[in-house]
């Protein structure tokens, strides 16, 4: 009976685990709504989408990384180098100006992947020289910034609407889903979530730990360069300095939608919930007009580490009923 | 299909491994692997299993010589290993577990409703009561060791071997591991049965080979091979048993305790065990591998925190041990595992040796080199430690050196009593005569010693007294005044007096 | 795998062969590295034997060797600190919250408020069990957000003040002062490690976890202490640095520096491994970086592309010395 009991408490804690982020973020918008008048009208709750997409769509690449039992701390960077390789493509047309930083990314991330999982470097040391080196490469290209000439084709793609909703949420929500899928039903997925949980075991069960690695790094890549190619066209320029702070801000985002930095455990709709509950807080901060946005910073890190340490409770409290 | 290994050899350098072993497993038997520490029994697993190659002699499956140049190859012809550490992914499911990596798709999509499907089929056939989507973690070690089981038949094993598959288990958990044998024994898969806990495979094997120094010693039914000449077999007297002593009266020390055990539980590795030993005198504590002696000495020591049972010290209880208090009260511990759980890799004699009284030998949190080189020298006179200085790194010195230091790292905070492991485990006959001498002689200043060994000669020579384990719990005591090895057997091999899990 | 490095020894074993002396020399990179470079730089790079360069290059090092001082300690047990940079930023936004009260309360306050940062991060490890790495990330994405709530995201200039003029440019005997004061804290914590019952256990915590515990020594204590000592010498970095640039800026100060200070301790011989620390090597490791750093500028190689070949300098070291060697 007590066993019963015991894993019926067991369930609880993995659902608060998955899903603790969802609840918050309900209770955040309704605590918000009764503050701000303005706060649910339909175009602030699609702002408030809007702004917080690109991290967002990092915190895929970002939770996928996690999942698979490292980090990437180079995606900020890549995000601000993507924007102005975007800048350069932009005068060749929409295709160039989204395909070259995708591919930059993806390059970035292979030579990320390679070094962690051929060279068995630790991932931080290898990502966090990354961010460095691509950020100084950014401003070797483009200076401060890179005006992109003729913005009309690939800025209607971004800042386009379709059915009322702009594209941008239609990019985020489409991306979340394919990442779903793929995470959940592929045998890739399967493997990212094996080697991430146990890669010993893993290695026993005859998966090639060493490609899935690589590719996974490179997915993160692939699609920091995207989500670059995307901001430049939102900003109709290149900025070298664009997507600071995402790398910190995609982890935030992911560990507190219950991914853990253990590696093994998570959910993309739960990373899309931590994202956006950061994005949310970020309108508020916005809201308040006295405080300044550099509380952003503040939010994330004191929601990341809240979430480490109630997660290692968590965890600890599941392992200790096994 | 039966496998076959024909007179199998294995050196690794100028080590012999195996010297010569033949098993013969038939489809739907369970056959018996037995063997103490040494026998050679992961030497033949690793074999069978494609991750070694025999230097000599033949496998053969269904009569046809094989050859297995990979685990994968060994996996591919029908023949893989379940280990006791469970090589799964704790936090995916049940089914994700049994399909990681082959999981059935449609197009380029897992089909998980067929994958569920399909493992609830598996896991019907050995009744287990278990469903797929369960989180592995959330499942007992034993239903996850029985997943991993169903892993291993799915892939298309048709010899499957246990590498001691219920020493973690309990009891509830080892009658499904029995189950499910007995479900793979009606499917005509063969397995191959490692386990320390004699009754287990008594009661479960058709068939059972016991190893010793790399050669099969016998191989018999269960019928054939009663309890004692199996005992026999794997500790080589085969000359046969003696009588168990009547007398189990020798259970105490002659003086005052200075250890004394009551009612020790540790999981289901240590059962009620009660033992005292008394200044000046050395216990060993006597037993089977997988017996509980190290589990025993280490729930003592507080490195495992015991479950229930009182310890006292002179007198003085000790509650919640740990290391650090047990060491503070007088209680020295030698762990057997010299590498993993003893020395400081890289670290000189000197650091190694000092390393637990190091508070002792400094001033303000700043240690004497002085008296550190003096407690060093002191040891390495009195034991005999061969090294060309302080400053040697450890890992230069032999194992039996090594030992040495540890050994003086234990005495180095003048305990009361010390509790030594295997304490000439891996070491030569020059070094182990040396340990042996200074154990006397720490004795002979007032200590109580417990000590373990699995040579029973050592024992016998070393200990006045023996406390015999069997199972985790005390099969009983014996005086080794005049005591032959065979008495021992015994008392090892007469049922445990705490019933079988 | 343990190449056991008595000083004693080891022109034995050079002598004797080829290998030995390519193990020598590989245990002894740093220096030779460093040599080989400040080499180059007195023959070849226009403006290097100026006293006034080196000088440059020693405060920059200074705040540098406090915090590669505080990672070889958490190295050394098998961990990292990953926080040092952003909690020296925090410190500094500590000083630039508290100038009002003056000098003699905000350079005392930073430094404390790096200590409690490494206080919590070493609860975090020692006490909740929390792998260093993800403590270490939480706290480096905290603090930097922390200290950027504190100053509003702006930088703050520190007024004109003893204090300040001191640590920031005072010079003593050709030296920077802060530079002779991190020396001195070096002093000190090689002199902790090698002599010093804590120091010891730090070593054997990196060792073997298992068997520091089973020999009664204090891990997670051992643990507090390292983590508690790097947020402290963190704090003092945060402080040096915000004097040396004259102003409290959350974003600046310390960013990036975990990579510099993970790479000198590594570089100087501390492995990942843990269960060895070098603090003379981490001492040169900073200098190395920092003379390389100067080289790129001094010889007119763009900021930005040194930046690049930087990290693709410290990801090659840490490459070789990976296996812990």
């Amino acid at each position: 009976m007590a066993e019963r009991g015991g894993e019926g408490r067991a369930r609880l804690l993995a659902l608060l685990q998955a899903r603790g982020a969802a609840v918050l973020l309900g209770l955040a918008v309704l605590a918000a709504g009764i503050a701000f008048p303005n706060f649910l009208r339909p175009d602030n709750l699609a702002d408030i989408v809007t702004a917080a997409s690109f991290v967002g769509l990092v915190t895929i690449g970002q939770s996928l990384v996690i999942i698979l039992g490292g980090f990437d701390l180079s995606v900020g960077s890549m995000v601000g180098l993507a924007t102005v390789l975007a800048a350069y493509a932009a005068p060749y047309g929409a295709v160039p100006a989204l395909l070259l930083p995708t591919a930059a990314g993806i390059a970035v991330g292979l030579v990320n992947g390679s070094l962690i999982a051929f060279g068995r470097m630790a991932p931080f040391v290898v990502t966090l020289a990354a961010l460095l080196a691509l950020r100084a490469l950014s401003i070797v290209l483009a200076g401060e910034s890179m005006v992109i000439a003729d913005p009309e084709l690939f800025g209607r793609i971004v800042n386009g609407r379709v059915l009322g909703l702009d594209n941008l949420i239609w990019i985020l929500l489409a991306g979340i889903g394919l990442a779903a899928v793929l995470l959940n039903r592929t045998r890739y997925g399967a493997a990212v979530f094996a080697v991430g949980g146990n890669e010993e075991a893993a290695r026993m069960l005859a998966i090639p730990v060493e490609r899935i690695k690589l590719a996974t790094y490179a997915l993160s890549g692939g699609i920091a360069g995207f989500a670059g190619a995307l901001l430049a066209g939102h900003l109709s320029s290149g900025l070298s300095g664009a997507g600071t702070g995402y790398e910190l801000q995609s982890i935030a985002a992911a560990v507190v939608g219950g991914v853990l930095l253990t590696g093994g455990v998570g959910t993309l709709s739960g990373a899309l919930c931590g994202a956006l509950l950061l994005g949310l807080i970020d309108n508020v901060i916005n809201q308040v007009g006295t405080l300044n946005a550099s509380y952003q910073g503040l939010a994330s890190g004191a929601f990341l580490l809240f979430a480490v340490i109630v997660q290692s409770g968590l965890t600890r409290r599941r392992q200790a009923r096994t | 299909m039966s496998l076959e290994a024909r007179a199998v050899t294995k050196s690794f350098g100028a080590a012999m491994a195996l010297r010569g072993v033949s098993l013969a497993v038939a489809a739907g038997e369970v056959h018996g692997l037995m063997g103490e520490n040494g026998a050679g029994k992961s030497t033949l697993i690793k074999i069978l299993t494609g991750f070694h190659q025999p230097s000599g002699g033949e496998l053969l499956l269904d009569g046809q010589a094989v050859v297995f140049d990979s685990p994968r190859a060994a996996q591919r012809l029908g023949v893989a290993a379940v280990y006791q550490e469970i090589n799964l992914i704790p936090e995916r499911s049940v089914a994700a577990n049994v399909f990681l990596g082959r999981e059935p798709r449609q197009g380029l999509l897992i089909d998980r409703r067929r994958m569920e499907a399909e493992t609830a089929a598996i896991l019907a056939r050995f009744g287990l009561p278990v469903s797929p989507r369960a989180r592995l973690a959330s499942l007992g070690l034993g239903l996850q060791q029985m997943v991993s089981i169903a892993r291993t038949v799915s892939l298309g094993a048709r010899v499957v071997i246990l590498d001691e598959p219920s020493s973690a288990l309990s009891g509830a958990e080892v009658e499904v591991l029995f189950g499910v044998v007995e479900a793979l024994r009606r499917d005509g898969i063969g397995v191959v049965f490692v386990s320390h806990r004699l009754s287990e495979c008594y009661r479960l094997c058709d068939r059972l080979t016991v190893l010793r120094d790399g050669r099969t010693v016998a191989s018999a039914t269960p019928a054939e091979l009663p309890r004692e000449a199996l005992i026999a077999a794997m500790l080589g007297r085969e000359g046969g048993l003696g009588s168990p002593p009547s007398a189990v009266a020798a259970s105490g020390p002659a003086g005052a305790a200075r250890l004394s055990v009551r009612g020790l539980h540790w999981r289901n590795r240590v059962r009620d065990v009660s033992l005292e030993v008394g200044s000046g005198e050395i216990v060993g504590l006597a037993g089977l591998l997988g017996a509980g002696r190290t589990e025993t000495l280490k729930a003592l020591f507080g490195a495992e925190r015991p479950d229930s049972g009182t310890i006292r010290l002179d007198g003085r209880a000790l509650t919640q041990p740990s290391p650090s208090r047990s060491l503070g009260l007088g209680l020295g511990f030698l762990s057997e595992d010299r590498r993993a759980e003893g020395i400081f890799p890289g670290l000189s004699v000197r650091e190694n040796l000092t390393a637990a009284v190091l508070p002792r030998l400094a001033r303000f949190g700043i240690v004497s080199r002085r008296r550190q080189d003096a407690l060093v020298s002191r040891f390495v006179a009195s034991l005999g430690i061969k090294t060309a200085g302080p400053g040697q790194a450890i890992g230069g010195l032999s194992g039996g050196n090594q030992q040495k230091v540890l050994l003086a790292r234990c005495l180095s905070l003048e305990p009361r009593v010390v509790m030594l492991d295997d304490p000439t485990r891996g070491i030569d006959v020059g070094a182990k005569a040396e340990v042996h001498r200074a154990i006397r002689s720490l004795a002979e200043q007032g200590l109580g010693v417990l000590v373990t060994s699995s040579e029973i000669e050592e024992l016998l020579a070393l200990a006045g007294r023996l406390v015999v384990l069997s199972e985790g719990a005390v099969a009983g005591g014996m005086s080794t005044a005049g005591a032959e090895p065979e008495t021992m057997l015994a008392l090892l091999a007469a049922a445990p007096a705490a019933g079988v899990a | 795998m343990s190449t056991p490095v008595d000083v004693a020894a080891a022109p034995r074993v050079a002598a004797t062969s080829l290998w030995g002396a390519a193990a020598w020399l590989k245990a002894r990179s740093v220096y030779v590295a460093f040599a080989l470079l400040v080499g180059f730089d007195m023959l070849a790079t226009p403006g290097f034997q100026n006293p006034f360069a080196v000088r440059s290059l020693l405060f920059t090092a200074a705040p540098l060797i406090l915090i590669a001082l505080g990672q070889s300690l958490a190295i050394g047990t098998r961990g990292i600190d990953l926080s040092v940079g952003s909690v020296m930023g925090l410190a500094s936004a500590m000083i630039g919250l508290s100038l009002g009260a003056g000098a003699a309360v905000a350079l005392p306050l930073g430094v404390l408020t790096g200590l409690a940062a490494g206080a919590l991060n070493g609860a975090l490890v020692a006490l909740l069990g929390i792998d260093p790495l993800i403590s270490g990330l939480a706290l480096l994405v905290a603090a930097r957000g922390l200290a950027q709530a504190m100053l509003g995201g702006a930088r703050v200039n520190l007024p004109p003040g003893v204090a300040y003029a001191t640590l920031g440019r005072a010079v003593f005997a050709g030296l920077p002062l802060v530079a002779i004061g991190a020396l001195a804290v070096a002093g000190l914590v090689g002199f902790a490690v090698a002599r010093s019952v804590w120091g010891r256990r730090v070593v054997f915590v990196g060792a073997s976890r298992t068997a520091s515990f089973l020999a009664g020594v204090p891990v997670r204590r051992t643990l507090l202490l390292v983590y508690g000592a790097s947020g402290l010498l963190a704090g003092l970095a945060g402080v040096m640095a915000t004097a040396r640039l004259g102003a409290a800026d959350p974003n600046y100060i310390g960013a990036g520096a975990e990579l510099d200070a993970i790479a000198a301790a590594v570089i100087g011989g501390t492995p990942l491994s843990g269960g060895r620390i070098s603090i003379l090597g981490s001492v040169f490791g900073v200098l190395l970086l920092t003379v390389l750093d100067a080289s790129f500028i001094m010889n007119d190689v763009n900021g930005n592309y040194a930046q690049m070949l930087k990290a693709g300098f410290i990801i090659a070291a840490l490459y070789l010395q990976r296996s812990g060697g």
